[in-house]
């Protein structure tokens, strides 16, 4: 027999009794109609109820991290239940397990709040199989569940829907919501929805809430390529220059009136209106990409002003790959609350161009994407609902061409690289995690290339070159993470905290830079330049530099400009006195006076005043040498607003050190350029024996 | 016309067109779990007319059934509203996918009797089907049972061929893998 003739038997002979219709019919016997949960969901309009088939749930035979705690609800006090809620979200947090949850809401709610708080954490259709009303009244079964969603009237004090265990911590962690509880078919007619206010039962820790409102994301090592860059540790270049401090105990003594100002320069900085950015940077010279919740946009910018070059709805963008040099990008979006769209945006030609991603995605939601641009392998993985596919595909153009079906598992696989047309990809079973290969374009050819104990959970990079993967299993150390290495396929001992940004080899670990070479870790200079190619989400552009700010995009000087690729990276500590560092403000203030011809504007506005500023601050040689490089305009500011003075020798009438000038943030960390300082002793107290730059 | 008589002519007209029958509830129904309840009350509405009235003004039995099939289709549950968005500008199942599922389909494995045979297992197996989203189990019907193409499926049920094949091929997939077929 074969598959075909199998399939015909099987559906010949369950789908319909035959025999009881027939014997019905001739007794004159019509059918009647069976409650039903109502399913809502899937779309953003409310209204839209969708009846989907079954009034058994299905459920997946991998039972991994699902764990069932279901019990008598209406034997249990509401510390109780609290209490096992949240034993309950805690070891279902991974599970896709499908359980009948009781879902007590902060008070009374309407139908559309209803509606709301229960769609916003899946990405699929939720049934909702009862409603608690206020009026101490219930509504069972699809019809008159959606009765009350279809006359939106009524005050809904709690549900019962049937979903994947994970959306339990996601509920929890809705302010709405009171509790999210595994309910029993007893607890349909027994238990009632908990009432009490939340800050009245307990304090309930359900851990990270970060991701509560999304569905899984398409990870990459350091957070993702859309993770927040709101960059806070970028100065707001925006604000007026700081005042100088002037030290109390010092005795120079500068003329009345007299504000030199730090050299930080607030330079070029240009705000759009509101364009709703979530995200915004430039992705090469004259382009930026912008984000926002609806849709994803290019601008052309030159250099006064932003105009709008294409526009593509998209709820929910994920950018899944950026290339090396930014110029080309790949999103995933969704389409009617599903994620199933992918776009891949061209900024050199300003194009963003649908991939046609839905041949092989059809009803399933993206779970993953990644690209290796050299190899031209795109790999997708697919959640249908039960299973997860892995497909591959080649760009042709714009369009992933040549969809095959790679692997299938019941549980979420990871993507961990690809090399020479070989995908790896892992998955965990049983306490134990397994990685395969298969050759793109082939159909389900994955083979066993390792297999590690403990559950690892992996970090895809950008470049789809190397994963980042950590065991999740207590038992072995959750904190141990390797690297895996398609090329060798090995792993590489590596730090939790590993990012590789965009850059194909090269890592940030713990502060350091690494390059994988041969199954190893190299070593390699801690520098602007290997921090760029990490440190991608600052700009592509060495002349500009894209910053969200409410909604508008903030335009400044990029940081990676071609004089920071000298700069250090580092984290100096200041060690000079506060006589030492009060000479070096004032003489770096006179200085930057000079070098911005804003000696009026700091009160230096006759030369009398702009001479004894000078003597004041400066040995009398460096005085001189200060007047003769400003008349030869041979002076370049100082911004000693975050500067570090280190001195390295000091004696009773002369002190050497390093000025560190901050120049940026690179990937994180602080970027200085280094000046040798001198300070003599004149006239009683510590001037500055040098000029600056 | 006596008992006999009209229950003999239903019993034939049930065998005749049962396949018809079912195969257009199975592809207009709202939800396919109602289905066969629309075909248990399209038949006992053609059993009270046949007896009320006789058959004889009845030309064709499979249109007349039809015809009550429509009307139950529309009238059953139509408060609620089947959206079943198309899927559009859809690219074909990639050619190794069908070579895959015709080869799939097509193998020969005397196993299968044996799971037939294994009632309890069968029953699982067509339940598995079943419960997936509802298009899975109308387009396993409409291909196996009532013998239509994929394109017949996909153009009967308002979808594109290659989500039809996606659906069956992966289905058949995950089924390989859940019972060891």
């Amino acid at each position: 027999m074969n598959k075909h003739d199998f399939y015909k038997e099987i559906m010949s002979e369950y789908t319909f009794d035959k025999d009881k219709i027939l014997s019905n019919a001739k007794k004159g016997k019509f059918a009647g109609r069976k409650p039903l949960p109502l399913y809502i969901g899937m779309t953003a309009a409310a209204a839209a109820l969708v009846v989907a088939v079954g009034t058994a749930a299905f459920s997946l035979t991998n039972h991994r991290g699902a764990v069932y705690n279901g019990g008598n609800l209406a034997a249990l006090d509401d510390k109780q239940r609290v209490d096992k809620a949240k034993t309950e979200a805690d070891q279902n947090a991974n599970s896709v397990e499908l359980y009948d949850v009781m879902v007590s809401f902060n008070g009374a709610l309407s139908p559309a709040e209803v509606q709301n708080v229960l769609t916003a954490y899946s990405d699929s259709s939720i049934p909702v199989k009862l409603l608690f009303l206020a009026d101490g009244s219930k509504a069972v079964g699809g019809e008159q569940v959606g009765a009350v969603f279809e006359s939106g009237n009524g005050s809904i004090t709690g549900a019962i829907i049937n979903c994947p265990g994970r959306l339990m911590k996601s509920l929890m962690n809705d302010s709405r919501v009171v509790l999210a509880e595994i309910a029993t078919q007893e607890d349909f007619n027994s238990a009632l929805p908990i009432t009490t206010p939340i800050g009245n039962l307990t304090n309930i820790d359900n851990g990270d809430s970060d991701n509560s409102h999304n569905p899984p994301d398409i990870d990459v090592s350091g957070g993702g390529i859309d993770g927040d860059n709101s960059n806070s540790d970028v100065p707001d270049n925006s604000g007026a220059d700081d005042p100088i401090i002037m030290p109390q105990n010092t005795e120079i003594k500068l003329p009345a009136g007299v504000n030199l100002p730090t050299g930080h320069n607030a330079g070029f900085s240009y705000i759009t209106d509101d364009l709703g950015a979530e995200r915004a940077y430039f992705l090469n010279e004259n382009v930026f990409y912008v984000k926002t919740a609806n849709s994803v946009r290019l601008y052309r910018w030159n250099g006064e002003s932003e105009s709008l070059a294409v526009s593509q709805n998209i709820e929910d963008a994920q950018a899944c790959w950026i290339s090396e040099n930014g110029s080309r990008l790949i999103v995933t979006g969704k389409e009617n609350g599903i994620r199933r769209k992918m776009f891949i945006i061209d900024a050199y030609n300003c194009t963003i161009n649908d991939m046609g991603a839905e041949s092989f995605v059809g009803d399933g939601t993206i779970a993953a994407a990644a690209y290796n641009e050299n190899d031209d392998v795109l790999v997708v993985n697919v959640f249908d609902g039960e299973a997860y596919f892995l497909y591959t595909a080649h760009l042709n153009g714009y369009q992933a061409a040549d969809a095959a079906t790679l692997f299938m598992d019941g549980a979420n696989v990871n993507i961990l690289g690809e090399f020479g047309g070989t995908v790896y990809f892992s998955d965990s079973a049983d306490g134990k995690t397994t990685i395969y290969k298969g050759e793109a374009g082939t159909a389900l050819s994955g083979n066993v290339v390792l297999e590690l104990e403990g559950v690892y959970s992996a970090n895809v990079n950008s470049a789809f070159t190397h994963a980042v993967m950590t065991c999740t299993t207590e038992a072995l150390g959750d904190t141990e993470s390797t690297i895996f290495d398609p090329e060798t396929e090995s792993l590489i001992p590596a730090s939790a905290n590993t990012s590789f940004g965009v850059a194909l080899h090269t890592c940030e670990m713990d502060g350091e830079y690494f390059k994988v070479e041969n199954g190893a870790l190299v070593k390699i200079d801690k520098s602007v330049a290997n921090a760029a190619k990490i440190d991608f989400k600052r700009s592509f552009s060495a002349t500009y530099m894209a910053l969200v700010s409410n909604g508008s995009v903030r335009i400044v000087p990029s940081v990676y400009n071609s004089a920071n690729k000298n700069a250090a990276l580092g984290q100096p500590t200041e060690n000079s006195t506060e006589e030492l560092r009060a000479a070096l403000n004032l003489g770096a203030g006179v200085i930057n006076a000079l070098a911005t011809d804003k000696c009026a504007e700091a009160g230096l506005d006759t030369a009398e005043k702009l001479s004894e500023a000078i003597d004041e601050c400066f040995t009398k040689s460096a005085g001189e040498d200060l007047k003769s490089r400003n008349e030869s305009g041979n002076l370049t500011a100082v911004d000693i607003s975050e500067a570090v003075l280190v001195i390295d020798e000091n004696n009773e009438n002369s002190a050497d050190g390093t000025l560190y000038v901050k120049v940026g943030t690179f990937d994180g960390k602080n970027g200085y350029f280094a000046y040798n300082v001198r300070f003599a002793k004149e006239r009683g107290c510590f001037r500055l024996d040098c000029v600056i730059g | 016309m006596g008992k006999p008589e009209i229950d003999s002519y239903f019993n034939d007209v049930y065998a005749a067109t049962f396949t018809a029958v079912s195969r257009f509830v199975t592809s207009h129904a709202s939800r396919l779990q109602d289905a066969e309840d629309i075909i248990q009350n399209v038949y006992t509405r053609f059993y009270k007319r046949i007896d009320d009235k006789g058959y004889e003004d009845i030309e064709s039995a499979e249109a007349f059934l039809i015809n009550i099939a429509k009307f139950e289709c529309r009238s059953f549950l139509a408060s609620f509203i089947k959206r079943r968005e198309r899927v559009k500008n859809m690219s074909d199942f990639s050619e190794e996918e069908s070579a895959a599922l015709d080869a799939e389909l097509s193998r020969d494995e005397p196993l299968l009797e044996d799971i037939l045979n294994n009632k309890i297992l069968a029953k699982q197996i067509f339940d598995d089907i079943m419960n997936r989203d509802e298009t899975v189990g109308r387009i396993f019907y409409l291909h196996f049972v009532c013998d239509m193409k994929l394109d017949e499926v996909a153009d009967k049920l308002g979808l594109n061929v290659s989500t039809v094949k996606t659906k069956l091929y992966r289905t058949i997939e995950k089924q390989k893998k859940k019972f060891g077929l």
